[in-house]
């Protein structure tokens, strides 16, 4: 089975993560052994992964002490390490409610995700989707405090199943 | 890190604030950079990376096992659109959609000055940063988080709520748009054809 550039293109990406399941390694393998285009592509990648490196992020110093600090007088106050069990249990019960709520209001009220091509460009006559994709957040600000995703650590072939699914909707689209 | 995230979180748990330092440490440059890249003010940034942190020591008895980066940049990214948010009250859900129904994240500003020129090595990473921060802010925010974070496409595409195709399409168009604006560079560089 042979694949297009555009897939292709889409693999070497999920390569350089670890995201690509072996048989479409494969398939990537052939198609940059004939495709200079491809080849091409895969070092420009690289090229912007190495610009990346010159870009500002060290903060200065003491903002790790400050963080430090706060976590110190954090602790004083009994905010992270030492909420009472009842009190922890009606706070994940209460935010669990919320969340019940808002995730069926999102299911009755969510449309069909952007597509690709409509990413760049946002044409007007969205605002339901805007409105749901702040709701979104909203709830996101809730659960991800309470409910970190439970993930990524059986090693690299995590999913591979789901991300083949997804490619394979990708090929169809 | 020799020990697993979630080991480092759970040694805090039981007191152990070296253990939330090497934590803070190990994830303060490609965390600050994607706060700082995704903002345009100093300042701002360390008030958001703070927030940050607190948030995580306020939950990290929840957290047991799973994908530590993935929880922290998507509490990153959602302060980052909760600023923008608090920035432009007129996006507020109780209020009309903005003209144009953009997302939240839409509205961060694209084109934004490097705000401390002394904090930059040279006209290099000049040039580098004012063309990453010329991104539309979906775009920067997968390029960041994939460059310098390090995330996975499926971590990002959830962060970020979209499709994982999605998160594949953004990482393409910004790897296009810096192609067109860093030819020159990519040469000074090394590798890469202009
Ligand atoms: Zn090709």
């Amino acid at each position: 089975m042979k694949i297009k550039c555009s897939k292709a293109r889409d693999f070497i990406l999920l390569a350089a993560t670890g995201e690509l399941p072996a048989r479409e390694s494969r398939l990537l393998e052939e198609h940059l052994a004939v495709c200079k285009s491809c080849r091409s592509y895969r070092e420009q990648i690289a090229a912007t992964a190495r610009a990346a490196e010159y870009l500002p992020e060290t903060p200065a110093g003491d903002v790790v002490a400050r963080v430090l600090a706060a976590a110190r007088s954090d602790t004083r106050r009994g905010h992270g390490l030492i909420m009472p069990l009842p009190v922890r249990v009606f706070a994940v019960a209460a935010t669990l409610l919320i969340l019940a709520g808002s995730a069926a209001f999102l299911a009755l009220h969510r449309r069909i995700p952007a597509t690709p091509a409509s990413v760049a460009a946002v044409p007007a006559g969205k605002e339901i989707d805007a409105e749901l994709d702040a709701l979104e957040s909203m709830l996101a600000m809730v659960s991800e405090e309470l409910v970190a995703p439970a993930e990524d650590t059986a090693g690299q072939n995590y999913d591979s199943d789901e991300i083949a699914k997804e490619l394979l909707q990708l090929e169809g689209s | 890190m020799s020990k697993a995230d979630h080991e480092w979180l759970a040694e805090y748990c039981r007191g152990d604030l070296d253990a939330l330092a090497k934590l803070v440490e190990h994830y303060r440059r490609p965390l600050y950079g994607y706060i700082l890249n995704m903002t345009e003010g100093n300042d701002d940034a360390e008030e958001i990376f703070q927030e940050v942190w607190l948030r995580v020591i306020r939950r990290a008895r929840f957290f047991k096992k799973g994908n530590f980066p993935g929880w922290l940049f998507r509490i990153a990214h959602n302060l980052v659109i909760d600023r923008a948010r608090r920035r432009r009250p007129s996006a507020s859900l109780e209020s009309e959609p903005d003209s144009y129904g953009r997302p939240l994240l839409e509205t961060i500003p694209s084109h934004v000055d490097p705000p401390d020129q002394h904090c930059l090595e040279n006209e290099l990473a000049d040039h580098i940063t004012r063309a990453v921060r010329r991104l539309p802010p979906r775009q920067r925010e997968v390029f960041l988080m994939r460059t310098r974070a390090g995330l996975t496409f499926k971590q990002i595409a959830r962060i970020q709520r979209v499709p994982l195709n999605t998160a594949l399409a953004r990482m393409h168009y910004a790897v296009a748009a810096l192609r067109r604006e860093l030819r020159g560079v990519y040469q000074e560089i090394g590798g890469g054809q202009p």
